[in-house]
Formats: structure tokens, sequence, C-alpha cells
């Protein structure tokens, strides 16, 4: 499996096909589609693209009334998983239509919106350039007419919700997006138009929406559409679920058919527990009104923070054992063991504060914060398995915006959960917590073509897409290129220092009651302007499960797995020292102009920041394979559009290949069946490990060992890929 | 502790005249006392005393000695144990612990104790007052006080909704199972089968001590009877979230809540425009008690579910007697519920582990003592024969936990 080219050039023959069918180059695919879509057809409708694409219409567009509806067939999300807030790409969307829905909670409201892809059309005309040059058709591969785009995932405090007005304002998504004047008819702009909204905001903010915006909002139930967001998101994307004890993250493969039943605990501002059995099946069956809200209402009077983040980031430094009560402190440092408390467990929250020799100002913050947030959580994570316990279900999902990945508020969930069910319930996590009422509503434009939705067909991107805060909107959207560079250029470090990877938190030595102090302190939790991890779900309509392979559910595409440290340090340093080789070529790959020259060292910067944070937080992004890594270096040039950083180099070796071609076929020709069968066969391993193009490949050749391999088939050829090797080498 | 005391001039093994027994429970933010009192000069009325022992000793199996008296109350701040232990030296009370029946020439002197100061303490007790705590496991005398007094005193247990305040008859033989929530500095969830036979089921956290902590931080009170007097002016929906300030005033009809459902405690004062200076203290201290009452009315009733108990009796120096909070406590049970199981309420709420220590001494082999009630009061019956103690509640049905139980301690 050819599974790794980042550098998908390959000079010979079957290449280009290949090119088109590989995993590790659908974005290749996305995009023309997209093309299709948006060059061609801007601002036609849906009936051009789907042009030659008969086995889409199928389960792509059911339409029903005049509402206009998201055709979320074939969504995917995009490369690897990331972290909370990922974009979707919904390749088959053609419609006018609304591309926002929001859930309006009384802390936060949480935006989901569709945005496309602003360069597709110049990567489609070049592709085809290309094409034409080689003489290469497309042969029997499909054409798909699929629009591409992305679910962005924003939030925004209740408290600023002009801010959030602002933000679609300038955006146009309540018009359908900021470049629906592609696409959407002006007749069509939003007379009528509606935008799906939950939460209790919905109800409460439904008239100035109208005033301010001019659009209806149409509400949608909340627990509907937190249990529509999670089973999305449970079903269609790979590494949704983790788990997370004493600071160890891992990802969970959930069999699609094996979902049901399960508790969804969302912890908004305050919490809903909600039991699961299938699609629309559920009931509430608890909730508790000390949650989010919570926290950071008594948190905000006791510390003087600001935000929530802030607060939350306190807690990092915290020690809750000045002012929790715990079992040690009443039974003079013993353990009450006959019932299993060990002395480090709390007995009393805030106990200690009863003290009359301390005041409130006497106390750090950063202990207020993390007595409050152990309370918290512990309890959250007690009334969910007891409700748990109550319907015999095994699984817990917790979501909603406490958590924000917080490594501590899991441990104390997932603490809470193992201990009280003494190990028998397990409590996870999904990463995109905070939306999952977002994405309901977003759902409900269409409450089909889901189903048809397959985990291989939705790959979760790297997020590329603007802004590049963690979900948070600081100032304006960035809306072209022009504005995306210079954001990178003013906020991130070229070349940002990259330090080894923060090693995992030894497994914690937590006894009975134990769980003292956070295992898991590290810098996990980012600020939001440092967190580039606005995440992006991509549909790929094109990949399909390989046929033959023995358990597709359990396949691991990814041959190297950095979850290994060392694996991660070495390919993290291979690729940073790659870099600026890499962006000379890219920047010749565009013509070495100033204009390439600025693209080229804004792609460094973003590259390099996401390395740096990959490497703080290697799970940030979900399970973080090579192939992901590579993938995210290609995404991160076409960000900046270039396009091929190794066009040029391609092109020639192609034409190298071809020059050669008639030579190498005759030469096969001649052969008797036996030779040649075998010649082919050696030729297309030699091409495809060269594919690989890594290191190791090289030190093969090097060494010698599959010297004897290309000998056969190469001899005879001009040997184009000799001079390149060091440049796809790592 | 105005109440009666009763005497009979029965020879006790203890020597002295003056002895009185006494158990602690020892707790994270109170120590709890209960002390045998036989006559003292403050008892007032001598002839009636003598009359009712009496007609007690008359009932009384005539070979044990009578020792008439009361059970008293006291509890001080742990933190304040220094006022404990000078009050225990001042009454003398350390002076009526038992001997060591293994080594009887020993002058070392045992109080019963229970709760995590009865270890944390121990050193300090024994060089003020010279005395040995014998400690005894705080769970078991928490079970023991509690079906004690469900057993023995009438109208021990009582339920309050609605400000309506219901005495619960219980049938002893038909007590068991049941939960008992202590609500403490933390709380504990014991289930319990019978006669020492319980588990700690369950508990949280976030309990007395939380309220009153977290309290003290944000209103600057000087102690918690103040900040729950507090709580009675104040209006929680100040800085609460409801559900109506998420939904616009609106209920959120389709699961069951109504706009004045709390959605988030405390969701309110996320807002940027007040400090904690704009808070009244009241309302804090309104909200503090909801969420904590509310939580532990929650987990309590899970509880209960999750082992079918129908019962669930609170107990614990977190609720004092305070209308509100039980009020609380028993909306968040029905609520959750739906009205199957019920919150009760114990009168002697705070004392259950002191009193359950007390009961300890019983199973001394020296100077082990027997309380029985005095009949003429409140004649519950004694039926709950098999229990050597029993008692009646004095006078006072106002759930108090202060007050002193009319008793008589039998020594074997």
């Amino acid at each position: 499996m050819a599974g790794l080219n980042g550098d998908p050039f390959l000079g010979i023959d079957d290449n280009i096909e290949k090119l088109q069918y590989n995993n590790n180059s659908k974005e290749a695919i996305d995009k023309e589609g997209l093309v299709v879509g948006i060059g061609e057809d801007s601002s036609n409708n849906k009936n051009n693209n789907q042009g030659g694409e008969k086995d889409m219409a199928g389960n792509s567009i059911h339409r029903s009334g005049s509402r206009p509806q998201l055709d979320l067939s074939k969504a995917e999300i995009q490369g690897n998983s990331e972290e909370r807030d990922p974009t979707i790409l919904l390749p088959n969307q053609t419609d006018d239509i609304s591309h926002l829905a929001l859930d309006i909670g009384g802390s936060l409201i949480k935006l989901v919106y569709f945005s496309r892809h602003e360069d597709q059309s110049v990567d489609d005309k070049r592709k085809k350039t290309v094409k034409e040059r080689l003489g290469i058709s497309n042969g029997n591969r499909r054409n798909f007419p699929v629009l591409g785009g992305r679910l962005h995932f924003v939030k925004f405090e209740t408290s600023k919700l002009n801010e959030c007005l602002d933000f679609i304002s300038s955006k146009q998504l309540h018009r359908g997006g900021i470049d629906s004047h592609h696409w959407n008819s002006e007749a069509s702009a939003n007379e009528n138009a509606v935008i799906k909204a939950t939460g209790g905001g919905a109800y409460k903010f439904a008239d100035l929406f109208k005033e301010r915006l001019g659009v209806s909002i149409d509400k949608e139930d909340e627990m509907d559409c937190l249990v529509a967001g999670a089973n999305f998101l449970l079903k269609a994307i790979r590494h949704e679920a983790f788990t997370h004890m004493e600071g160890h993250k891992e990802f969970v493969q959930i069999d699609h058919n094996d979902l049901f039943p399960y508790l969804l605990v969302n912890i908004g501002s305050g919490v809903s527990i909600i039991k699961v059995d299938g699609d629309g099946k559920f009931q509430r069956v608890s909730g508790t009104n000390v949650g989010g809200g919570t926290y950071w209402g008594l948190g905000r009077l006791l510390t003087k923070c600001n935000s929530f983040d802030e607060l939350l980031e306190l807690s990092q430094r915290g020690d809750n054992r000045t002012i929790d009560m715990l079992v040690g402190d009443i039974y003079g440092g013993m353990d009450y063991s006959k019932i299993g408390l060990s002395a480090s467990t709390i007995a009393s929250s805030f106990g200690k504060a009863i003290s009359d020799k301390k005041e409130l100002q006497d106390y750090r913050p950063e202990d207020i914060s993390l007595s409050l947030l152990r309370m918290i959580s512990y309890n959250i994570g007690q009334i969910s398995y007891l409700n748990a316990l109550r319907f015999g279900l095994k699984r817990i999902f917790f979501g909603g915006f406490f958590i924000r990945g917080h490594a501590y508020t899991m441990d104390t969930i997932s603490f809470a959960v193992h201990f009280w069910s003494k190990g028998e319930a397990q409590a996870m996590f999904l990463r995109h917590e905070g939306f999952l009422g977002a994405v309901g509503a977003f759902m409900s434009y269409q409450k089909h073509g889901l189903d048809d939705l397959m985990v291989h067909h939705l790959v979760e991107r790297f997020p590329m897409g603007a802004p590049y805060t963690g979900g948070k909107i600081h100032g304006p959207p960035l809306g072209d290129l022009n504005e995306k560079i210079s954001w990178m250029e003013k906020f991130v470090l070229k070349g940002t220092e990259i330090t080894a990877p923060v090693p995992m938190a030894p497994p914690g030595t937590t006894g009975l009651g134990g769980f003292e102090v956070p295992s898991s302190r590290g810098a996990t939790l980012r600020s939001d302007a440092s967190a580039l991890n606005v995440g992006v779900l991509h549909l790929v309509p094109t990949l399909e499960v390989f046929p033959l392979l023995a358990d597709p559910k359990m396949y691991e595409p990814n041959t190297i797995d950095l979850s290994d440290h060392k694996e991660l340090e070495y390919w993290f340093t291979v690729l940073s020292g790659h870099l600026p080789d890499l962006v000379d070529k890219a920047v010749a790959s565009e013509g070495g102009t100033d204009d390439a020259k600025r693209r080229g060292d804004a792609f460094a910067r973003a590259f390099s920041a996401h390395l740096a944070r990959l490497m703080e937080e290697p799970a940030a992004y979900g399970k973080l394979g090579l192939a992901n890594l590579l993938e995210l270096r290609e995404e991160c040039l076409r960000e900046f559009q270039f396009l091929d950083a190794y066009r040029s180099i391609k092109q020639r070796e192609n034409e190298a290949s071809l020059a050669v071609l008639p030579d190498l076929l005759l030469e096969l020709d001649h052969m008797d069946e036996e030779t040649r069968l075998l010649t082919l066969i050696e030729g297309v391993l030699a091409a495809n490990i060269f594919d690989w193009g890594s290191r190791a490949c090289v030190d093969l050749y090097h060494k010698g060992t599959i010297i004897e391999i290309y000998r056969m088939s190469r001899n005879k050829m001009q040997r184009p890929w000799r001079g390149l090797k060091m440049q796809y080498g790592f | 502790m105005d109440h009666l005391a009763h005497v009979s001039n029965q020879p006790n093994t203890q020597p002295q005249s003056q002895i009185s027994h006494l158990a602690l429970d020892i707790g994270g933010s109170l120590i709890k006392l209960v002390y045998f009192c036989r006559y003292d000069d403050s008892c007032r009325d001598d002839d009636e005393l003598r009359s009712q022992n009496e007609s007690l000793g008359s009932k009384s199996d005539n070979s044990r000695p009578v020792l008439g008296g009361k059970l008293h109350f006291a509890k001080f701040e742990t933190s304040k144990i220094n006022d404990c232990l000078e009050f225990i030296h001042s009454m003398k009370l350390h002076l009526g612990g038992f001997h060591d029946c293994t080594a009887p020439s020993s002058d070392k002197i045992f109080i019963k104790a229970t709760g995590g100061g009865a270890y944390k303490f121990a050193d300090l007790f024994k060089e003020k007052l010279s005395v040995s705590l014998d400690k005894e496991d705080e769970m078991e005398c928490l079970v023991t006080g509690a079906n004690f007094l469900l057993k023995a005193v009438h109208q021990e247990a009582f339920t309050y909704l609605d400000g309506q305040k219901e005495f619960a008859q219980i049938d002893p033989n038909d007590l068991y199972p049941y939960l008992l929530v202590n609500i403490g500095s933390g709380v504990s969830m014991i289930k319990v089968d019978g006669d020492g036979k319980f588990e700690r089921v369950s508990g949280t956290s976030l309990g007395g001590g939380t309220f009153w902590g977290l309290g003290r931080l944000l209103t600057k009170c000087k102690n918690f009877d103040e900040l729950l007097e507090l709580s009675h002016q104040g209006n929680n929906r100040v800085i609460d979230m409801l559900v109506g300030d998420i939904y616009g005033g609106t209920d959120y009809a389709k699961i069951g809540l109504s706009a004045t459902t709390i959605a988030s405690s405390f969701g309110k004062a996320i807002s940027d425009n007040k400090e904690l200076v704009d808070y009244k203290p009241e309302d804090i201290s309104r909200s503090l008690l909801r969420m904590i009452s509310n939580n532990i009315g929650q987990i309590s009733y899970l509880n209960a579910l999750r082992f079918g108990l129908k019962r669930i009796f609170f107990a614990g120096f977190f609720i004092r007697g305070h209308a509100y909070t039980m009020d609380t406590i028993s909306v968040a049970v029905n609520f959750w519920s739906k009205g199957e199981a019920e919150a009760m309420f114990l009168r002697h709420e705070g004392f259950l582990g002191a009193l359950g220590a007390f009961m300890s001494y019983e199973k001394q082999c020296l100077d082990g003592l027997t309380v029985n009630k005095i009949p003429q009061r409140f004649p519950i019956s004694v039926s709950s024969a098999g229990n050597k103690i029993y008692c009646s509640m004095n006078g006072k049905s106002n759930g108090n936990g202060n007050e002193s139980i009319e008793c008589t301690v039998y020594g074997t």
C-alpha cells in the first residue's frame, strides 16, 4: 500500500491513476470534484454538478418542500482526527441553503457553519493542464461532481451575542456563506432565510436575530439535537471517542452496530443526562444543576478570573488540598480503610475553608479553581454513573463545553466513574464535545442522507481553515488567503521552536480513593490564541473500503504509529529539518515570485505551528499516524495555494519517463511471458516502494537490497528517480 | 438543657456519685458530645424525679442498678477543640469513662469516641485530660445511633415537604432496609439492613463543609448558623441560572423542566457586569444551600433506587432542622423519584455518631450502661425488646438536635 506518499508524482505509467484513487490523495479528488462545482458551475445549480455522476444522485439529495437543505451524503471528516472542533466536508452539497446552525446555550453560543474552499478552480485548472500535457485521460475514473466544503465550529459567549451576530454578518453566513455569490442566485438570498437553532437562546434571542440579521430562527429541540449530533459524530468519525484515565488518552473504535444503548452526558451550563437507544430514540433521564455554569460562576466570584479558560488554566497549577478537607485531615493523616477511603480522598469540598484563620484572599486562586473543578467533575461523574447503573449502561459519553479537552477534568470524571462502578463502567469523551447540539441542529436541515454515511467516507483532516484560533474568534474572520497570510505573519512565529514531545504522564499511583493531584498537568490546556486546532471534517465519497480486507473495521491504514515517542520524535525532527528545503521547492514551483515567497513563509509558520502543537499533544487531532503527518503537510501547502511543491520536478520526470516508455514497452514485448510478468511486478514494486519516499527506502536502496529490483525493470531507463531521491526521501 | 434529670440512688460500680458518661463524635467541622448526667445540682425537681424513679424502678428489672438521668447533647467546632476539652474538664465528664476490664487495677480511663478526630486528637485527649479515646467505627456508630433513635424515640423521624412537618410512624419491625444519609462536612450514604448490618454505599464531598466553606469565602459570615439564617431572606434566582433564563421565560415542557427549575447553580454569576460584592450574601447563601441540598437529595435518591429502598433518612449537622434545607432535599427526592421515595429527617440528626458511640459502652464488660426510657412522659411502647436501650424524647418536638433525652441507665 503506497499509503504514505506525500509526494504523489511518480514518473511512471499508472501513477496518475493511482494518485487519484490513493487514500492519501483524496484531497486532490475533493478538489477536482469541487472544481466542477465551483469553477464551472459557479452560479448555476446542482444539476450540472451531478452531470457526470450517476451513483451520486442516488443518495445525495432528497428534497422536500421548499426549505433549502444540505446534502450531507458522503460527508467526510478530513485528515486525521482533530481536536474539539473539526470541520466536515460536504462534497455533495449543491443547493443554496442556510449554511449555519446554532446552539445558543446559557453561557456559550456554538456555531456550526459550512464553508467552501476558495481556491479550488485554480487547482483544477492546473491539474487539468498537467493531465492534458501528459496526455492522460481520466480513463474510467469517475469524475465526481461534488461540491466540497467544511463544517466549522466556532463559539461565542452568550453574553457577547453581538460579537456572534457581527461574525455571522461579516461572513454572510446567514445568506449562505461568504462566497455565496458564486453559486447562490441573488434572488433566493435570504428573503425568508431560516437558520436552524437549538438551545434555550433559540427562543430567547429569536427576535434579535430577526431584527439584526433579518433571519428567522427555526427552533430545534435541544435534546433531539444533542442526540443527533452525538450519534452522527460517533458513527461518522473514526476517532471521535476516547477514554482519558490518569493522563492517558486512548481512542476508542466504536462499532456502529454496537453503539446503542449508551448514556450521553452533556455538560453545558447545567448537565443533561440522556439515555440514547438509537437514532431519535432517547430519554432525558436525569441531570444536575451543578455544571459548567457553576464552575465558571463560582469561579468568577471567587477568583476574579476574566474567562472560563483562564479559570481552567489556573487549575493546572492548583493544589486542592489547601482548601478541600480530605479524609486524612479528619483522620489525622490516616486512611479510613474500612470503607475504602484513602487519606487523600476528599471528604468535603471546600471543607477547609471553614477555618477562621483564612479569608478568601488568603487562598490561591489556583487552588480554588482546582478544588471547584474537582468538586464539579467528580459530582458529574458520580451522578452519571448512578444513572448508567440504573439502566445497565456500560458506556457513558461525556460532551459539552465544560470539558474543553481539559485533561484534569476528564481524569476526574473518569476516576469518579471508575471508582464508583468499580471499573465496570467507562467514561468516554467526544472530541467535538462542545458542538453536539449545534451539529444536531445542522443535521436537522436534512434528516436523511446520514444513514448512508460510512466511516470510510469521512476523513478528518487537520484544521487548516481560518481562523486559526481554536474555535474562538478573535478579530475579523479570515476571509481570503491574504488575510490568512497576514494572520500567520502577525501571530505565528516563523520556525516555531519544536521541542521534544511532552512525555505522557506516568500511570498515576492513585490509591483506593486516591487521585491526589492532576497526573496530567503539562501544558495540555491551551489558550485560544495558540491552539491551532479548528478541525476539519471532510467527506470523500470516492473512498471505498478495499473489499479484500479481512477485517475492515479493525484495519488501521497507518503502518507507523506515532504513539511511540521515539518514532514521533524521529519524524518530527525529519519533517522540521526538511522544511526549509520544502519551502524553497514550493516557492520555486510557483515561479519564485515575491507573492510565492510570502506564501511560502506563511506556510512555514503555519506548518511549524502545527508541528509544535502536535509535539506538545500528539493526540490533539486524534490518533496520530505518520500518514496523517504527511497529509498535514500537504494540506498546509495547499492552504497557501502551493498546489504541488514538486510540480515542475514531477513534470520533468514524467516527461522523461514517457520518453523512455516506448523503449521499455518494446523491451517488455520481447520478453517471454514469464519474465515479462516478473519484470512488470518488479517494476510496480520498485515504484511503489520508491513511492514511500521514506528514508528507510533510501537506505534500502543504498545498501543494495532493492537495487536488484530496480535493475531488472529500470536499467534501460534514464532513471529519473535517481536524482530525485534526496528530494523526496526524508 | 433545661430538662429534668432523674436519678436513682442505686450504686454504680463507679465509686463516685457524680459520674457521668461521655461519648464523642469528632468530625471534620464539629465535635458532638453525648453525655449522661445523673442527678446534679441543676436538677430542680427532686420530688418528681423520685416518684418517677419509683415508677420506673417498678417496671424495671430490679436486679440491675438503675441510674436515672438524662442524655445531654452538645457540640463544638472542631477548630475550637480546646473549648471542648475545657468543657469536658469542667464538667468532669472524662471521669465517667470506663476502665479496662482486662486490667482492673489500671487507672487508665477510656472514653468512647468516633469520627476521624478520634484518631487525630487521641494524643491531645491523653495529654489534656489523661484519658484514652476508645475508637469506635464511624459508620457503625452512625447506624447504631440511627437505629436506636428510630426504634426507641417516639416521633424521631418526620417528613418535611412544602413547609409541612409530619411525624412518621415507624414500625420498628418494619424499619429495614433503609438508606441513611449522614450529612456532616462530607456526606456518607449507608444502606442499613439491621442492627450492625450495613454498608456504606456511596457518599459525596459536597456536604456541610462545602456549604460553610464556600459560604464563608463568599459572604464573610462568621458562623454556619448565621449563613443558614441568611439564606432565609435570600433569592437564588438572582444568581442561579434558571431554565426560564435560558428559554426566555418559558418552560422546557418537553422534558418536564419548569421555567423556575435551576439549570445551573451560580450560572448567572458568569455575568461580566457583576462582581462578588454586587451580590447579596442572602442570595448567595440561598443559592449555595439549594445547590448542595438538591445535589445530596439527588444522589441519595439514586442510591436508594439502586437498592430499591423506599425510605431515606437524612441526618447530620448540615441540616440543623433548617426548614428550607429539608424542603430542598425533600423536593429533590420527590422530583427524581417521581414521588416514589420519601425523604425523612431525624430530630437528633447531628448526634447519631455520638449516640452510637455512647451505645457502644454497652458492649464493654465493665461499667456497661443501659439506657432506658422514662416512660411517663411519652410512654412509647417498650416493644423494641431485645434492644436494651429505651428512651423517650423529652418535651420539645421541634426537631432541635440540642435537646436532651431523659433516660435511665442501668449499670450492669
